[in-house]
């Protein structure tokens, strides 16, 4: 299912734009002057960012009428949906791999235990842009706009909300200290938000 | 006979329009079942509730977990039609150049489904359908964008799915459905009404003695109850 899903998303054109997008600021924004931390701090909304247009990308793949047809088949609406935020997340893991292997190597102060603490830190921005491009994809919404515009507010709160404010904060200063706790606060506010996308589906008479 | 899907009292909703109420119906192994009604009369509603992509807002919906639901026209998605039947999402997936043959399908699976013409890409999605190894197989507005070798072929494989032991239900708006069906339903006004015996109304008030029906029943899969009536 998830196969058959990547190849949906590599046969059109759309998974272009994040991508270049994600190697422009991959170009500009990665420092060898500056620390992992600095440079993990840096890729945080970025990650955030291409992995919540992905994911929108993934869930408005097809039209209605396609969906629904393969929705059959997977044994419901609300199921195909986590499956295609699951091809989302699968691409974007490896994507996130990569970054975090070249934001250890590249900045100063490179280690095994900084690039260990890279990845959880990115993963997390990645699995909370996952989420929220699950609840801004059809069919829980079904404009277009409303990832226009919600994807950065939702990045803006983020970026805001206490926890990853601070670890942000930290991780600016140089600090790696509390990185790997944003993973598992991730992994819970996907939980949640795949638990209200199910409600709204339901809401609207879907399986 | 075993049951594949059944619907007990449900209430159906779409986006919060109320688009079927106390709607019972029971699909079993084997049989071929017609749902027939006028535009906006809730058939595909029904349809989309049988196959689970729809869920109901009161009652029960029993049936399995998946089935094999083609609507009546999609987007062509931009992959190549062999890859889209190869990765098509399956675990019982039979040889599916047996349905594309018999509907008689001439496109070229080497060429992207948007390649397609209309015709041939609801040919392709209805022999996804028929070689899916599903136990119920629900197509919407199941003759639109076929010519007659294809209608004949479609009902050939409603048929021969039937015998194979799934439930087959096809939704249309001429009764040539019910010349194909076991049972026919009736979508219209919320209700979904079945009409006993192999044939629609129109059809049973025409047809008189039951060697009568029978010979109907075939002139109307070659051509349709318009040009009985008439």
């Amino acid at each position: 299912m998830i196969r058959f899903h990547l190849v949906l998303l590599t046969s059109g054109t759309r998974w272009v734009a994040p991508a270049a997008f994600g190697a422009i600021f991959l170009a500009l924004g990665l420092s060898p002057q500056a620390t992992v931390a600095e440079n993990s701090a840096f890729f945080f909304p970025v990650v955030y960012i291409i992995s919540l247009w992905v994911t929108v990308i993934v869930g408005n793949i097809d039209d209605d009428a396609h969906r629904e047809m393969v929705a059959a088949s997977a044994g419901g609406v609300g199921k195909l949906h986590t499956i295609r935020a699951a091809t989302a997340a699968s691409v974007l893991f490896g994507f996130v791999v990569v970054l975090s292997v070249m934001v250890g190597l590249v900045g100063q102060g490179k280690s095994l235990t900084s690039l260990l603490a890279v990845l959880p830190l990115l993963s997390g921005g990645m699995l909370l842009g996952v989420g929220a491009g699950n609840m801004m994809c059809r069919p829980v919404v079904d404009e277009i706009g409303v990832a226009a515009v919600g994807g950065p507010l939702s990045l803006s709160a983020l970026m805001l909300a206490p926890p990853i404010h601070w670890v942000l904060w930290e991780t600016n200063a140089g600090s790696l200290r509390g990185a790997a706790a944003v993973f598992p606060a991730a992994i819970a506010a996907v939980v949640v938000l795949a638990g209200l996308s199910r409600v709204l589906l339901r809401r609207r008479g879907l399986t | 006979m075993g049951k594949v899907v059944e619907l007990t009292e449900a209430e159906i909703r779409v986006g919060g329009h109320l688009v079927a109420e106390s709607a019972n119906m029971v699909g079993n192994k084997g049989q071929v079942i017609a749902v027939r009604g006028p535009n906006g009369g809730g058939k595909t509603s029904v349809l989309k509730t049988l196959a689970g992509v729809l869920g109901v807002s009161q009652g029960e919906r029993v049936g399995p977990a998946s089935a094999a639901y083609v609507p009546a026209a999609i987007e062509p998605p931009v992959v190549k039609v062999k890859k889209w039947i190869a990765l098509f999402p399956r675990e019982n997936r039979t040889d599916i150049a047996i349905p594309l043959e018999m509907l008689r399908f001439h496109g070229n699976v080497n060429k992207p489904c948007t390649a397609l013409s209309f015709g041939n890409l609801r040919k392709l999605m209805l022999a996804e359908a028929f070689s899916s190894g599903e136990s119920l197989i629900v197509v919407d507005e199941w003759d639109a964008g076929l010519d007659a070798e294809g209608v004949d072929g479609l009902a050939k494989l409603a048929r021969e799915s039937a015998e194979n032991g799934s439930c087959v239900v096809l939704a249309g708006q001429t009764s040539q459905a019910s010349a194909v069906a076991d049972e026919t339903y009736i979508a219209q006004n919320l209700t979904l009404t079945k009409v006993e015996g192999a044939l629609a109304m129109d059809e049973v008030h025409l047809a008189g003695p039951a060697d009568k029906i029978t010979a109907i029943r075939q002139y109307s899969r070659t051509l349709g109850v318009t040009e009985i009536i008439s």
